[in-house]
């Protein structure tokens, strides 16, 4: 196993171990570059994966203290993990290209009351990168590997599909073995893909890109080593992270380079928590953008009571979708679109979110009508806000005597009319199958958390550059679905693994130069 | 409202008699630790909230162990126990497990904006629908790993809908 000594300056350090993290530190070790991982979570290895969410909830989600404002919850305002592999844990493997015109939300949409900007890159100098995404995760649909075959839940939407006349509806686009890869074996459609893949068939970094790393004895993973500080030197360039052991003793990782994949939150959060004498506002953030912007999606979920029996819990949780509403078209009320994807709950969470964890008369019924539910889950286009983000809590401090986060979101006022034609959407597709009841319900808790440190073309307008470097410091990177310029409607894992390996082609090419 | 309450007269009345038994003890042992009462009527509480026909009363009594069990780390439980009491017998006008059943639904109503009730709905909610008994009642098997997942098990059976060519 390889171990880096605290002193060593030559190594990258990369703070976060999921998708961007992950495949980041993973893509530098392959070219033969020293990285150190450094992970807040522990380690899980297969036999702590069970078919159990509350079990795996536990075992996997973040739970250090924040502050949710505006639409949120208030104690937990977003649903991540702590834990290696990170939020490719938990996801559902959904893995669309964005569309080029959500790539130029500024232009495109041209919306009042939003601080929105086009994206300093296009799909066509993003697809290169897609492709190599999609051939490391084993995204059906590409590479030889044929669509995941459709479950119950899956075959009622395309059936629905058909009768409203859509015609983009696939189960493409899952970073789940349709059939045996890379080492990786077929999916059995167990389902509790968000509890864990018991078999590895859903694309996590935890047993790709991790072990591979390791496997080139240019990399040293760190779990339970919670990053606190970014220090830097003289220059204003970043030169070491400090961080909590799994002791919870302070230790100091001297650097080269740093780049921060934290997933939204805590990537704003550690910039801001970073500020000095020379940064008084956070690193990366004279032009105060750190934080800001914040985007999670606009989602909507329906349950549909159907005339038959469904047994939606069998097989992948997201086993395909319905593209045809991604597309821009104004006439519709909103602008963006959104997916319309396979969902399933269990019932606990029918119970928890279908009914907004009231207590209604109703919900005895509808429990027992469970084998007869069918789901989706649909995520929008968000507006960027400025006034949308990750601040610090004044007084507050977490276990490692930081302060904590404050997250804000508001919804845009684009957001409404998205919701109700989304709602209809499903209720007209569940209605058409015969559905006795249609229960649309709003979804605020996020899990795609993106865009706090955005790119852009401008330096006043966002934190990094095209690359995901950072304006003001230039080693210092940005690696998560902070460095987003828009939501686009799409989940956004592919797109956060095809920038991250675009990032660390930069990262070798600049090195190469003596540029970094 | 009072559809539901009817066909659960008689569970309510079982939940209750079962908990009166068997929450004696630990509610004494509050009483004699911390000079508390407890609150006795949890399970004729959950029983109320989630009224199956076709649930044993014992699962309502097990969920309320778990309920108790989940809350009282809180620091205020103790106080929320008090308070919750008070205010289901001050809407009962008399001791709330005196009622009938549809009377205690009303009075679990009028207190449905309280923190003892948020608090104990949510904890209920949690725990009563991750019950294996739930589960079997709602056609849910729970985990499938072992059992080789769906793909040989029906992961695409469904036979009832109607051909479309999207």
């Amino acid at each position: 196993m390889t171990v880096f000594a605290p002193s060593d300056d030559s190594v990258v350090v990369v703070i976060g171990s999921g998708a961007g993290g992950g495949v980041l530190a993973n893509e530098l070790a392959q070219a033969g570059i020293d990285v150190v991982c450094l992970e807040a979570g522990g380690r899980l290895s297969f036999g702590d994966i069970v078919n159990d969410e509350r079990v795996m909830d536990a075992r996997m989600t973040w739970r250090d203290q924040r502050i949710g404002e505006g639409l949120l919850n208030p104690n937990f305002p977003a649903w991540m993990c702590k834990t290696v592999g990170g939020t490719t844990m938990h996801w559902t493997a959904t893995s669309v290209r964005l569309a080029a015109h959500e790539f130029r939300a500024k232009t495109t949409y041209a919306m009042k009351n939003s601080s929105a900007i086009d994206w300093p890159l296009t799909l066509d100098e993003l697809e290169p990168f897609y492709a190599r995404a999609e051939a490391k995760m084993g995204v059906s649909g590409t590479n030889g590997l044929p669509p995941l075959p459709m479950n119950n839940n899956m075959k009622l939407l395309a059936a629905g599909a058909g009768l409203l006349g859509y015609k983009h509806v696939t189960s493409t686009g899952v970073a789940i073995n349709s059939a045996a890869y890379d080492g990786r074996p077929q999916c059995q459609q167990i389902g509790f893909c968000k509890s864990g893949c018991v078999i590895g068939a859903k694309w996590s970094t935890l047993y790709t890109e991790i072990p591979k790393a390791e496997a080139t004895g240019h990399f040293e993973l760190r779990a339970n080593s919670m990053a606190l500080q970014i220090e830097h030197d003289d220059a204003g360039r970043v030169s070491a992270v400090v961080y909590a052991d799994k002791d919870g003793a302070i230790q100091r990782q001297r650097a080269r380079a740093v780049c921060v994949a934290g997933n939204a939150i805590e990537t704003a959060r550690l910039l801001l928590n970073s500020n000095s004498a020379m940064f008084p506002d956070g690193l990366a953030n004279g032009a105060g953008q750190v934080g800001k912007n914040y985007l999670k999606h606009v989602v909507v979920g329906a349950l549909g009571f159907m005339p038959g029996e469904v047994h939606s819990y069998r097989g992948a949780q997201q086993g395909g979708h319905i593209a045809d509403e991604q597309r821009n078209d104004t006439r519709r009320g909103f602008a963006g679109g959104y997916q319309i994807e396979s969902a399933a709950f269990s019932p606990l969470s029918v119970a928890r979110i279908a009914f907004g964890g009231k207590w209604v008369p109703e919900l005895t019924d509808a429990m027992e009508d469970y084998t007869r539910i069918a789901a989706t889950f649909i995520t929008g286009e968000d507006v960027s806000q400025s006034g949308n983000g990750i601040r610090l809590h004044p007084e507050l401090k977490d276990q490692h005597g930081l302060p904590v986060p404050v997250v804000h979101y508001e919804d845009h006022e684009n957001a409404a009319p998205m919701r109700a034609h989304a709602s209809n959407s499903a209720r007209a597709l569940f209605e058409s199958l015969g559905a006795r009841r249609v229960v649309p319900f709003k979804v605020n808790m996020a899990t795609h958390n993106l865009a706090a440190c955005r790119m852009s073309a401008d330096p006043k307008d966002g934190v990094c550059n095209r690359w995901g470097r950072a304006h003001e410091i230039d080693n210092l990177f940005i690696s998560d679905g902070s460095q987003f310029s828009s939501s686009g409607s799409v989940n956004p894992t592919l797109t956060i693994v095809a920038l991250a390996i675009r990032q660390a082609a930069h990262i070798r090419e600049a090195m190469s130069a003596g540029a970094l | 409202m009072a559809k539901i309450v009817r066909r659960d007269f008689m569970l309510t009345g079982i939940a209750l008699a079962g908990l009166a038994a068997l929450a004696g003890c630990s509610g004494e042992e509050q009483a004699t630790q911390e000079g508390l009462e407890d609150f006795d009527a949890l399970a004729a509480l959950i029983v109320v909230l989630f009224p199956h026909k076709n649930i044993n009363a014992s699962v309502y009594e097990e969920v309320s162990e778990l309920v108790r069990a989940q809350l009282s780390a809180r620091e205020d439980w103790a106080r929320l126990q008090q308070e919750g009491r008070a205010a289901l017998d001050a809407a009962a006008g008399a001791p709330w497990e005196s009622l009938d059943a549809e009377a205690r639904v009303n009075a679990a109503e009028a207190i449905s904006k309280t923190q003892f009730f948020k608090t104990i709905y949510q904890a209920a909610l949690f725990e009563f629908y991750s019950h294996p008994a739930v589960w079997a009642l709602v056609g849910y098997p729970g985990a499938s790993a072992e059992e080789g997942g769906y793909l040989y098990r029906g992961f695409d059976d469904i036979d009832w809908l109607p051909e479309t060519t999207p």
